[in-house]
């Protein structure tokens, strides 16, 4: 499967390049996109860092340098954009996010204010609502017995909790639409963007507006982060863009997340009983299943304009760099039986699945606080969890987005 | 070379746990895989929850400054921060630090 070569097309011969190996493989192919693991695999081995002959771009997929090149903003920026596409450039049609895609000084800053409200006492005030819902929802699928994880439980949890979280309203009919587009815009523009955003286009006046200041609950993060742009800590206009990120960064993510945690669970009766005899541990369960399939999985960064060394060989400058955690969060050079999902397996918590370093996912502990409320209820309230589908789980076709198409499931 | 450090964690019901730590490890870490009532990890050392809160009551040499982030987050923690809190997770079990005592503050 891997095609790998060290000569290559023309643009990667350029500029010293000659030692980065080339994959001619397709990360966003229908197939690829069904399993991606080969794809992963054919990545990591060609070499730590390798040219993307298709998307005229680097990539890594190995461990220790996806966390270099999340985390050293000497050599990798955001400013380019974190999807594929260069938001710098008009053929791009992303708007520039105030809060990621910005200078590491403004970032620093922003994120600071922005971490003042996010704060975690805040989020702690939200668990004994998390987990009073969360055990309400649980008690209604263990007396249907037999429920789909996804549209049933996850979804619905987190439809309920997370919009009032950050303080906004939005139309429970049409959000579940807008995942897709997000996450196939930080890929290539290919069929799949294509016809999400067919799909999508005749909702987003509506979703947009969800964001808006006249939207805001009173006293949610929203609301404070309106308050604080009037106050003058953030730049004028940039609170739309906030709660926007917020939102889309928080929602389907975490609704992918944690029903990958419910299949794992469900299919493997060595993890189950591990839950069952630890259930304190079960961030855990939540942290393996972001490990073992990484719902985000792949983010972008642009080399600087004088372009640097890295993993032995030179990078040219303002060249993007797609940083595969999917690929990264199985290296076997970092995770022992990394096709194995293990919620007791060591360093569990050290997976790339929420990013690294100064970006590393500003939400984190709203999602690990979903997910430990709604699996926490699961492992307390059912005795045996199993997965009822008749055939291999599958997954939406979203170019950066793993998330299930649906999840069967019967708890008794 | 020893590959552990002894550390000793004085709890907030007068009890202590003392254990030793592999080098390289995080006193998060090793708190909760030693059971230390009141050390938690809620965001599993992101830097991101300030429920791995301990002070520091005796160490061996100075430990290194806490960074920017962790001053910010200190400011977070369930009980009030002391002059010498410091958020465990960001303190690496090295060879200096054998020895050192952490108390966790009660609420
Ligand atoms: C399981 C759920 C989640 C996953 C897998 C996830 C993943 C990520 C990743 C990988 C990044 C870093 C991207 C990069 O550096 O290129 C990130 C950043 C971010 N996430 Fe999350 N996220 C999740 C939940 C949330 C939630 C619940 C929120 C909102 C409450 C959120 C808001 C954000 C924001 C605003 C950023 C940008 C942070 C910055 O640039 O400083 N995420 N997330």
């Amino acid at each position: 499967m891997a095609e790998a070569t060290t000569q290559g097309d023309g643009r990667a011969m350029q500029a010293g390049s000659s030692s980065i190996p080339v994959l001619n493989l397709d990360p966003y192919a229908p197939e690829t996109i069904d399993n991606p693991y080969g794809f992963d695999e054919a990545l990591r081995e060609a070499g730590p860092v390798v040219w993307l002959s298709r998307y005229q771009c680097y990539a890594t997929g190995r461990f220790d340098e996806a966390q270099t090149a999340f985390s050293d903003d000497s050599r990798f920026l955001c400013t380019a954009g974190v999807g594929l596409t260069d938001i710098r450039k008009p053929e791009s049609l992303r708007d520039k996010n105030p809060l990621m895609e910005v200078e590491p000084a403004v970032h620093r800053r922003v994120r600071g204010n922005m971490m003042k409200i996010l704060s975690p006492t805040l989020m702690r005030s939200y668990r004994a609502r998390f987990e009073e819902k969360a055990d309400a929802i649980v008690a209604q699928m263990v007396k249907k017995g037999r429920f789909d994880g996804l549209h049933d439980l996850v979804e619905p949890f987190i439809l309920d909790v997370f919009p009032e979280t950050v303080g906004i309203r939005i139309n429970p009919e049409t959000v579940l639409l807008f995942g897709d587009l997000n996450f196939n815009a930080n890929g290539p523009m290919n069929q799949f963007y294509k016809e999400a955003l067919e799909r999508v286009s005749p909702h987003l006046p509506d979703f947009e507006r969800s964001f808006r200041k006249e939207n805001m609950q009173p006293g949610g993060m929203g609301a404070r982060l309106y308050e604080e742009e009037e106050a003058g800590v953030f730049e004028p206009g940039t609170a739309f863009g906030f709660v926007r990120v917020l939102f889309r960064g928080g929602f389907d993510t975490t609704i992918a997340g944690i029903s990958g945690a419910l299949l794992a669970l469900s299919r493997d009766p060595a993890a189950w009983a591990y839950m069952k005899d630890n259930p304190d541990k079960v961030l855990n369960a939540f942290d393996e299943a972001l490990r073992h399939v990484s719902p985000f999985r792949v983010s972008h960064r642009v080399t600087v304009p004088e372009g640097c060394e890295f993993a032995g060989a030179r990078l040219e400058g303002d060249r993007k760099i797609a940083i595969f955690m999917e690929a990264a969060n199985r290296d076997p050079r970092k995770w022992p039986q990394a096709d194995r999902y293990d919620p007791s397996r060591a360093a569990v918590t050290e997976h790339l699945a929420f990013g690294h370093g100064a970006h590393k996912c500003i939400g984190l502990l709203v999602a690990r606080y979903e997910a430990e409320a709604l699996l926490r209820a699961v492992i307390r309230q059912v005795d045996q969890l199993t997965f009822a589908g008749e055939s291999e789980p599958a997954y939406r076709r979203i170019n950066t987005l793993r998330s299930l198409v649906d999840l069967p499931l019967e708890a008794h | 070379m020893k590959q552990t450090i002894t550390v000793t964690w004085l709890c907030a019901d007068g009890a202590s746990v003392t254990a030793e730590v592999p080098l390289g490890h995080s006193l998060m870490e090793a708190a909760v895989a030693h059971n230390v009532p009141g050390v938690i990890g809620d965001c599993g050392g992101a830097l991101a929850c300030a429920t791995c809160h301990v002070v520091v009551e005796s160490a061996p040499i100075p430990l290194p400054m806490p960074s920017a982030t962790e001053g910010e987050m200190l400011e977070f923690t369930e009980a009030p921060a002391e002059p010498s809190s410091r958020l465990s997770c960001q303190i690496k079990a090295v060879p200096e630090l054998n020895g050192l005592i952490l108390r966790v503050p009660g609420p």
